[in-house]
């Protein structure tokens, strides 16, 4: 078939791509902890998170383009020897699994407190994971391709219904303060609490980006829009919740929740942001398990995605299914997030330094 | 002996051009070519043990023995006529065999018949009469359909029952075929499935060749190339690709050809048949070529780089490769004025998203999330609702389904009756449905704006397919409420993101997206605007058009920027 049909996601899709499996990991961010660590400045946390995020991600659009049309699998073991590049892939495939996991939990716990309060939580974990499952089916790119199409509905509607809540927003709630200066914010991503994982599925993606050359760029474009959408978003829920913020599990949600526009032909935007939330949640577990599933197949050898697909979905729906209360689900998914610091921004750096230094050796050579 | 492969020999064999998969295909093709050639021995066999003649029978000098093997091959065929005469009026003797169909077809053959008899100065030449015949027949001046020859009598039997006239002379070992072919048909009327307000009012018909001369005079250049066979066992259908050489991608081209050579059925009476052999994923519900009536739209497609597919039989023809655009965009789109066709298109689009989610919408808001509601409105819902003993799933999914009858009825009555009683079933059944307090005023409202919505869009299958997707997030809707909504249309994004039509993306257009200068999901650019074909479709020449038109000129001749 002719090689324009096959093409790989353009340096605009992959920006919003990354938007895409970003967007729903607001959700992991804890704010209540935030504000606990960093008061009225916890807002600042994010436009930090969103400079790491939007730096890992650069690294790993390096790495796009030093090894164009290779998944992590391929390169790793290029730069750092069959088994040390072999565990290292495997490492990334299982915690995108495993962030998949989490975020299916943390989707199930969002919908039982706001929409099916008594729903069994494995009921609906079941379902999420049927259908990211289903996802994983289709064509790698395809799958990327419906969350680029679905990147630009998700940041205009989910911050649409986010600033219905300036209605309450009381400007003196996020007077930056900075007592501690950067030490909170430090501390913040050092726990866990403010980190985005996610980015760790384009290690598996990169493969199918049609100008590698301009993968940094676009990836960082991406992580720097999805960082600046975070920071508003958490600017209007410390803004309108101030010192209560604290107090609710999902901040925002009740933010939103707050404001009421009597007359008009939506009085409540909270149900709109609810199902853009779950739109985004969808496109950053399916993201993360297709990139868990891609990876573990090219580790294998097995010819079959379905063969692979079919008992990683058990294993998500059992890692979703582990902790039997929201403050378990949160503390596991706090735990996976501290991770991503290394995951993220770690192996992307050492690999793209390994690079480096190889491809250096090779001129001296 | 074994012999040893030469190192460029091996290295032959190893580059095949399509690779192993390519290697495979054409082992699989040159299997079924011994597999068919297999089975027309046996059927050969077959046939000498039942005592009928071998198909692959040579016809002999002698016109008894000819007549006799052709009576055997079509006993009980009582269509199948024979009549004698003798060329040049006493001449050696010849039989005229043909099936009797129309009066015009005789007509025709009278036309044959009489002027085989009245070729004058018949001589047997020194090459025999079948030469003889020929040279009389083209200094006749009569006025005799195109001819030739068939020395088996398999191919003379095909022939004559695809509706061409054989003449079998006496001492000639052949037998001519005349293309006297005429079968009763239809004229060519307005399309009765895509009526526009604006454009041309031809249709395709049943016969195939009809529906290429109604695409050839819009296109009247060699480049436009028609690629006729026969698929069907024992339909024997005609079925033609039609593509534009030059625009259309080759790959696609052979890939469609290659598709229709691996059909291996019985009979194929429409095109639904070749749809479901070629396209790529035949257990979707979601329609991956587009079928239309319109000779327009098939024009356009052509020179956009796609291929036609025309099945005899069918008054659709089938355009490959399809996107969801090519599925939601009428013709008369480029007919009107640009901002008229954009109002109209996005009335469309949102159409359509009405007609999949409005039910479902509905549902999951009042039975889950009333909070969503303006209170105002829902205070008039719920005081609506009071004396509705159903929940509200329950409530539209009878209207639903009652409306899913009274179309189904509609199309069955015959005549334009059936468009009234539709209107006035419905008007009835949900005014007794409020009244006796089966179903509230809204969900009549609801079904019956989902089933115009419905109607709003511009491709049939679509129209089905999403009456299907209706009732899926209608019940996922009712059992989990907004999550059941967002992921049922989830699920369906997500499974539309995976097709392919021919190998194309079946969201193309939007993901990934397409250049302005070709085309834009809503808004339509005037035509002078759109000077590239569409470059995922692997056109060969990519422009299509100067941007050259009376207000690019004027703007260019004041100084002003080009206006593309």
């Amino acid at each position: 078939m002719n090689q324009q049909r096959e093409r790989g996601l353009g340096p605009g899709e992959l920006a919003w791509f990354v938007i895409s499996i970003l967007a729903g990991g607001g959700l992991l961010v804890h704010m209540p902890d935030a504000y606990r660590i960093a008061g009225r400045d916890a807002w600042l946390f994010m436009a930090a998170v969103g400079l790491v995020t939007a730096v890992a991600g650069t690294l790993i659009g390096v790495l796009a383009r030093n090894f164009p049309g290779q998944t992590v699998v391929r390169f790793a073991q290029v730069l750092l020897g069959r088994p040390l590049g072999w565990l290292l892939s495997f490492v990334l495939a299982a915690y995108c699994l495993v962030a998949s996991a989490i975020t299916v939990r943390m989707t199930t716990e969002v919908v039982r407190s706001a929409l099916l309060a008594l729903t069994p939580a494995w009921l609906i974990v079941l379902i999420l994971v049927v259908t990211s499952w289903y996802a994983a089916q289709q064509p790698i790119l395809a799958m990327a391709r419906m969350n680029v199409m679905l990147a630009p509905l998700l940041l205009a509607l989910g911050m649409g219904a986010a600033l219905t809540a300036l209605e309450n927003f009381n400007p003196l709630h996020v007077r930056p303060v900075l007592t501690g200066h950067l030490v909170p914010i430090l501390e913040g991503m050092a726990m866990g609490t403010v980190q985005v994982p996610g980015l760790e599925a384009l290690y598996f993606f990169i493969a199918h980006v049609a100008q590698p050359q301009k993968a940094a760029r676009s990836i960082a474009v991406g992580a720097g829009v999805m960082g600046m959408a975070v920071t508003v978003s958490a600017l209007v829920t410390v803004g309108v919740l101030g010192a209560s913020t604290p107090h609710y599990t999902f901040p925002i949600l009740d933010a939103v929740k707050a404001a009421h526009l009597p007359g008009r032909l939506i009085e409540r935007t909270e149900t709109i942001f609810l199902m853009t939330w779950i739109v985004a949640l969808y496109t950053r577990y399916c993201a993360l398990f297709t990139a868990a599933v891609a990876g573990m197949t090219e580790l294998t050898g097995i010819p079959e995605r379905r063969l692979v697909s079919l008992p990683l979905a058990a294993v998500v729906a059992l890692i979703a299914l582990m902790p039997s209360t929201q403050s378990q689900a949160r503390s596991l998914a706090t735990a996976v997030t501290r991770l991503s610091l290394v995951t993220e921004l770690g192996i992307a750096l050492v690999l793209v330094l390994v690079a480096e230094w190889r491809a250096r050796e090779k001129v001296g050579k | 002996m074994a012999r040893v492969m030469s190192g460029s020999e091996r290295s032959t064999r190893h580059e095949h051009p399509g690779g192993p998969a390519g290697q495979a295909r054409d082992l699989y093709l040159h299997a079924r070519r011994v597999r068919a050639d297999i089975e027309g021995l046996l059927a050969s066999l077959a046939a000498l043990e039942q005592g009928g003649p071998d198909p692959h029978t040579r016809l002999g000098p002698d016109l008894d023995r000819n007549l006799a093997l052709v009576q055997q091959a079509t006993d009980h065929c009582d269509d199948v006529v024979v009549r004698h005469f003798r060329i040049g009026g006493d001449g050696p003797r010849a039989a005229l065999i043909l099936v009797q169909t129309l009066p015009e077809k005789d007509l025709v053959a009278d036309a044959v018949m009489n002027t085989l008899t009245h070729l004058v100065r018949i001589g047997r030449a020194e090459t025999g009469y079948e030469d003889a015949i020929r040279a009389g027949l083209e200094q006749s001046g009569a006025t005799v359909p195109q001819f030739e020859a068939e020395d088996e009598l398999s191919g003379l039997v095909s022939d004559v029952m695809t509706g061409e006239a054989a003449v079998l002379v006496d001492g000639v070992p052949r037998a001519l075929v005349f293309d006297v072919k005429k079968w009763p048909g239809r004229d060519v009327t307005e399309p009765m499935a895509e009526t526009v307000t604006r454009g041309p009012r031809d249709g395709f018909v049943e016969q195939a060749l009809i529906n290429i001369a109604l695409i050839r005079q819009r296109m009247p250049v060699p480049d436009l190339k028609v690629r006729l066979t026969r698929i069907g066992r024992r339909s024997q259908t005609p079925v033609a690709v039609m593509y534009f050489q030059g625009i259309a991608d080759p790959d696609v081209v052979g890939e469609v050809q290659r598709r229709l050579a691996m059909i291996d059925t019985d009979i194929v009476p429409a095109d639904g048949y070749i749809e479901q052999f070629i396209e790529d994923r035949p257990m979707s519900p979601f329609p991956q070529m587009q079928v239309t009536e319109r000779p327009d739209n098939v024009v356009m497609g052509l020179a956009q780089g796609r291929i036609a597919i025309i099945v005899n039989g069918s008054p659709f023809v089938l355009l490959v490769p399809a996107t969801i655009h090519d599925l939601l965009t009428s013709p008369e789109d480029y007919y009107h004025r640009p901002g008229f066709s954009t109002y109209m298109r996005s009335i469309r689009s949102i159409a359509w998203l009405l007609a999949v989610a409005g039910p479902g919408l509905f549902i999951a808001l009042t039975s889950y999330h009333p909070q969503a509601i303006p209170t105002d409105l829902l205070i008039t819902l719920e005081a609506a609702r009071a004396s509705v003993p159903f929940p509200p799933l329950v409530e539209v999914g009878l209207m639903m389904f009652a409306m899913e009858i009274i179309r189904e009825g509609a199309i069955r009555i015959p005549g334009q009756i059936g468009a009234t009683i539709g209107i006035v079933g419905a008007l009835i059944m949900g005014q007794a449905a409020v009244q006796a307090g089966i179903v509230a005023p809204m969900a009549v409202i609801v079904v019956a704006a989902a089933t115009l919505s419905n109607y709003a869009v511009v491709n049939v299958e679509f129209q089905q397919v999403l009456r299907l997707v209706q009732w899926g997030i209608l019940l996922a809707s009712g059992v989990f409420g907004l999550l059941g909504f967002v992921l049922a249309g989830l699920v369906m994004v997500t499974h539309m993101a995976g097709l392919t039509s021919l190998g194309m993306p079946y969201l193309a257009g939007l993901v990934p997206p397409v250049s302005w200068r070709s085309r834009t999901p809503i808004i339509v650019r005037p035509v002078w605007e759109r000077k590239e074909r569409i470059r995922i479709r692997g056109p060969q020449e990519l422009i299509k058009q100067s941007h050259e038109s009376a207000y690019g000129e004027r703007r260019r001749s004041r100084g002003d920027r080009p206006p593309v």
